[in-house]
């Protein structure tokens, strides 16, 4: 995907997980797994906290583990669909 | 050169994963895992003590193995380099104490002085270093190198304590272990009531102090540490993630032996196998859990696992009654 097109909440989510390695240069792709950005199973649990606080929505147990989504896009998706129950 | 590692399915302590990394490399010796790692303890005046009921290398009895306290070692004025790169030579499998403040790729590189165990399974005599495995400073248990200068420095630092030991070990060749589904029952009768299992070892060992507790009420222990926790009375404790981690290990352990035991069709009942995958994943939410409130500090999620560890405790037992009953 494009990165110009990305909307306000897949840019702050991208900010997020950019914090969380440490790392504001990093190029990250759409479709890159959590695994391709070397991302651990602490630091995943403190993305997803983190997005929860961002966002004020609450993920579901089965999504604390990084195998849960295959790439970014996914998780975009449900970070969308949960915005929108709330809405 | 490099002596084969194999992934060890215990990684929570590195003296645990140690052997394993070198006797799962061999089918025949899968048996003998499956015979052990089903009984886990830990100490009840302390936090950070579960583990499983099985001592270090020289501790076990499929293992050749030969141990020098490291204070004995260290007397004979040997030249380390060429001790290791000769045992590996020969096949040997190296373990001892060092201080990762000299080692880089670990959280105390440089900044702490920090004893831990290791192992070494390989060495470079042209890059003149050592290949070996252990925690490193991303939190995976994984394969690093150390230079020959920095692993002396390691080796010879001060902090070692007087109960560190230095051990060549290798699989025995003349010993090819069975299944032993007696021994299996024992452990499991063991772990599901609490028994203390050094009672049936009173004769050769006897290693179990005053406030060790075993089997599942270990579920009880750690209640009581998330109890502490949310009262304050354990600040950092949150943080050691090490007693939650091995005691999801141990249910990837029994549901590995309940497939096994069905495989072999001891057990005729598949069923046990899907209720236990859920015990295993309703620990490994704990795991989660207790790395989300380290975290973010939200006092409910200790709730949620002291509520979650009270559930998969009736529901284990229940599970693991009737294996024992069939077996």
């Amino acid at each position: 995907m494009c990165t110009s097109n990305r909307t306000i909440i897949q840019y702050k989510t991208i900010d997020i997980i950019k914090n969380s390695l440490d790392d504001d240069f990093m190029d990250i792709d759409d479709y890159c797994s959590f695994q391709d950005l070397g991302i651990n199973s602490f630091t995943y649990i403190r993305v997803i906290a983190s997005i929860e606080k961002e966002f004020n929505i609450k993920f579901e147990d089965e999504y604390l583990y990084s195998t849960a989504f295959n790439n970014l896009a996914e998780l975009f998706d449900v970070i969308q669909n949960k915005l929108g129950e709330r809405n | 050169m490099e002596l084969k590692v194999a992934e060890a399915p215990i990684v929570g302590l590195q003296y645990l994963a140690y052997p394993l990394n070198v006797l799962l490399n061999y089918d025949e010796y899968r048996a003998w895992y499956y015979n052990n790692y089903i009984q886990i303890l830990c100490n009840s005046a302390g936090w950070y003590s579960l583990r499983f009921f099985i001592g270090c290398n020289y501790e076990i009895p499929v293992l050749r193995c030969q141990a020098l306290e490291k204070t004995t070692f260290v007397k004979m004025n040997c030249d380390i380099i060429r001790v290791i790169v000769d045992a590996l030579n020969d096949g040997w499998y190296v373990t001892s104490n060092f201080d990762e403040y000299y080692l880089p790729n670990r959280e105390a590189f440089k900044v702490k002085h920090f004893e831990h165990d290791f192992m070494i399974y390989g060495c470079n005599q042209q890059e003149e270093s050592f290949s070996l495995l252990g925690y490193s400073n991303k939190g995976l248990f994984e394969k690093t190198k150390i230079s020959f200068l920095s692993f002396e420095k390691a080796f010879y630092s001060q902090t070692y304590d007087e109960n560190a030991t230095f051990v060549l070990f290798k699989k025995r060749d003349n010993l090819i272990p069975e299944f032993d589904i007696n021994v299996v029952k024992d452990f499991l009768y063991d772990y599901v009531y609490s028994q203390n299992t050094y009672e049936r070892l009173r004769t050769l060992i006897r290693l179990d102090g005053p406030d060790d507790i075993f089997g599942m009420d270990t579920y009880q222990y750690l209640r009581n540490y998330y109890n502490d926790v949310a009262e304050l009375k354990d600040e950092m404790g949150i943080h050691n993630i090490r007693d939650i981690h091995i005691f999801w290990e141990h249910k990837k352990c029994l549901l590995e032996r309940i497939e096994y035991l069905y495989n072999k069709k001891i057990l005729q009942n598949a069923e046990c196998i899907n209720r236990y995958k859920v015990i295993e994943r309703e620990i490994s939410n704990v795991r989660n859990f207790h790395m989300k409130y380290s975290i973010t500090g939200e006092k409910y999620i200790l709730t949620d696992i002291i509520a979650a560890l009270n559930k998969t405790e009736q529901k284990e037992r229940e599970i693991l009654e009737n294996v024992l009953k069939e077996i």
